[in-house]
């Protein structure tokens, strides 16, 4: 039998001596976080369900459509799309954006004053503006991604399937993919600003996604029925339509027929992109003047 | 600064306070504090309500003084946020996310903080408070004391140069408390400025001799707990005497001028004086004239517990 033997560690305070980094490493840190929780990465199953039926609803389609057009290309090597471009797409993943955005936004900004997480934020190097932008920033990567992802998909598999050849499809139809960011940029300001400004706020999740919808939904109601009435500035009521500022964007883009309640008011396209631009801008104001007492 | 010199400053002061007010609404949470902390630690003591997690948060920089200044290392913390990099805080409130683990947590504390290596950094101070067997487990499922620790861990993780801790030992059993306690001291010891709002004052006697009290939002006494107690001239002392004919000294002692009371058990007398230096040096002479054994004389309220009911008896 070996000799009995004993030992003491020291659990004292063992500083770290690496390296320091700015700002930035703390908003990536931000960011990333934003991203895992508004996809419910680590969370329970019930908390990736809303987000990842919305991705699948964003990105399905693209596949199938890519996936049928090389199906039917085999019978007919010449035949256009008939699924329609980026720009009836685009219109499909606005809705979408708009519904992420319902939920994703207040589960990003109100759980961390719910959980009274805020002083895990404001001990640290960095400002109000910081968290406001990283947690923006969360928001807007992961919506980009999956309005961008099936985007390029079609962009790629339709180029494939071009009778003039990859490369001059693929050079050819860059000029959507142009309109796809400047459309989707729209989408995310545009019905983005609106959420956020809500969650910072709101007190409760659920009753943030319900206001933010009514809002959406009830602007665009109130904007048509302004558009029917015959007194003096009554257009202007139209221009309350959050729902359909980004809309009008994206037809004015790709140049489509404008349907929306302004137009149809009589303003021009800018007039929307103004609306959405002013509303960010509070929005930014509203946020700091909000967080910048607590961060 | 106005006045920096007495029990209330600290000779290198690393956090410094102004004058400090702060106000919500109607409602005056700190009313015109000004004292300092250094390299060490010190104990901030007050009954629920006194204001002091608002002084602390003014510390921090994460709330503003409604009148006032409060300096970090010379600098406001809010103007300079790269004070931040110095200060460790430990708030009250649960400020952990659930979903995380423990591990997850503090790496993302030090990434917060701009550490290189945080996972590094982060498995460091989890060993640090001992909760290196959960540091895989999600803090959701963490009792009130590991979570304590963890709070303590990432405000630890980035090496700062001084420690606020707001309650950090509620909810911890007595070993958690002892090994936070030890590492408290030894932080104060390598020169960190470690600062510890309580208000269990046996923790805070455990921890330190140097208070600073706060009672009604207003600074109600600062320095070593003796010498606060001591300078509370206009409250009786009440000392222990136990010697084997206690009615004999008692009577003794009752013809002195600075002797208030006396009270006689079975072999202790209880004697309350203004003079305890005055008792002290009387007190064998009398012993010896009626051929009385002392075996213990002690004073009775130098203990925080006891100048802590005074402070607040005051008001």
């Amino acid at each position: 039998m070996s000799d009995q033997t004993g030992a003491v560690f020291d659990l004292g305070y063992k500083p770290y001596e690496g390296t320091r980094l700015g700002r930035s490493g703390a908003i990536r840190a931000i960011i990333k976080d934003g991203m895992r929780r508004v996809m419910g990465i680590r969370r329970k199953a019930r908390r990736k369900v809303y987000p990842w039926t919305l991705v699948a609803f964003a990105v399905l389609p693209a596949v199938v459509f890519v996936g049928l057009a090389f199906f039917l290309s085999t019978f007919s090597p010449d035949a256009e799309s008939p699924f329609g471009g980026h720009a009836e797409y685009m219109g499909l993943t606005g809705a979408i954006v708009m519904l992420f955005f319902a939920l994703a936004a207040p589960e990003l900004l109100i759980s961390d004053r719910e959980e009274g997480v805020l002083s895990v934020y404001s001990s640290r190097p960095m400002t109000a503006w910081d968290y406001i932008a990283a947690r923006a920033g969360a928001l807007f990567a992961v919506v980009a991604s999956f309005v961008l992802f099936p985007n390029i998909l079609m962009y790629l598999g339709f180029a494939a399937l071009d009778a003039d050849g990859l490369g001059s499809a693929l050079v050819g139809n860059l000029g959507d993919m142009g309109k796809v960011i400047l459309t989707m940029t729209a989408y995310i300001v545009g019905y983005g600003a609106p959420a956020l400004l809500i969650s910072t706020y709101a007190k409760r999740t659920g009753p943030a996604a319900g206001i933010y919808l009514a809002i959406m939904f009830g602007s665009a109601g109130f904007a048509e029925a302004f558009q029917d009435v015959n007194f003096t500035g009554a257009r202007y009521g139209t221009l309350l339509s959050f729902l359909q500022h980004p809309e009008v964007i994206r037809s004015w883009v790709f140049g489509q027929t404008q349907t929306a309640a302004p137009i149809n008011a009589g303003f021009k396209p800018w007039a929307s992109l103004l609306v959405i631009v002013l509303v960010a801008v509070l929005t930014v104001i509203l946020m700091h003047r909000r967080y910048r007492d607590e961060l | 600064m106005t006045t920096t010199t007495g029990p209330a400053f600290a000779s290198a002061p690393t956090v410094e306070v102004d004058d400090v007010s702060k106000w919500f609404g109607q409602k005056v949470a700190v009313s015109g504090i000004s004292c300092s902390f250094g390299p060490g630690l010190t104990g901030l003591l007050g009954p629920n309500g006194a204001g002091k997690t608002t002084l602390l948060r003014m510390l921090t920089g994460l709330i503003l003084p409604s009148q006032g200044e409060v300096l970090v290392k010379g600098q406001g913390p809010r103007t300079n946020v790269d004070r931040y990099r110095e200060i460790g805080f430990v708030p009250e409130e649960s400020a952990l996310y659930g979903s995380l683990t423990g591990e997850e947590y503090v790496a993302y504390a030090a990434r917060l903080s701009g550490i290189a290596n945080p996972e590094q950094a982060a498995r460091q101070a989890i060993e640090t408070v001992a909760l290196s067997d959960a540091k895989d487990r999600t803090v959701g499922g963490y009792s009130k004391g590991m979570r304590q620790r963890a709070k303590v861990a990432a405000a630890l993780v980035h090496e700062p140069e001084i420690l606020v801790l707001d309650e950090p030992l509620n909810g911890t059993d007595p070993v958690q408390r002892a090994h936070l306690i030890n590492l408290f001291q030894e932080l104060a010891g390598n020169g960190c400025t470690v600062i510890v709002s309580s208000h269990v004052l046996q923790e805070v006697e455990r921890m330190t001799e140097r208070v600073i009290a706060v009672v009604d939002g207003k600074l109600a006494a600062a320095g070593d707990i003796s010498a606060i107690r001591r300078a509370m001239s206009d409250i009786p002392y009440r000392v222990a005497i136990d010697c084997d004919q206690p009615r004999r000294l008692g009577a003794a002692l009752l013809d002195n001028e600075t002797i208030n009371s006396v009270s006689v058990e079975t072999n202790r007398i209880h004697v309350e004086t203004s003079d305890l230096a005055g008792l002290g040096k009387v007190i064998a002479g009398l012993a010896r004239d009626i051929d009385t054994r002392l075996s213990r004389f002690s004073p009775e309220d130098e203990s925080l517990e006891s100048v802590f009911r005074y402070l607040v008896g005051r008001r």
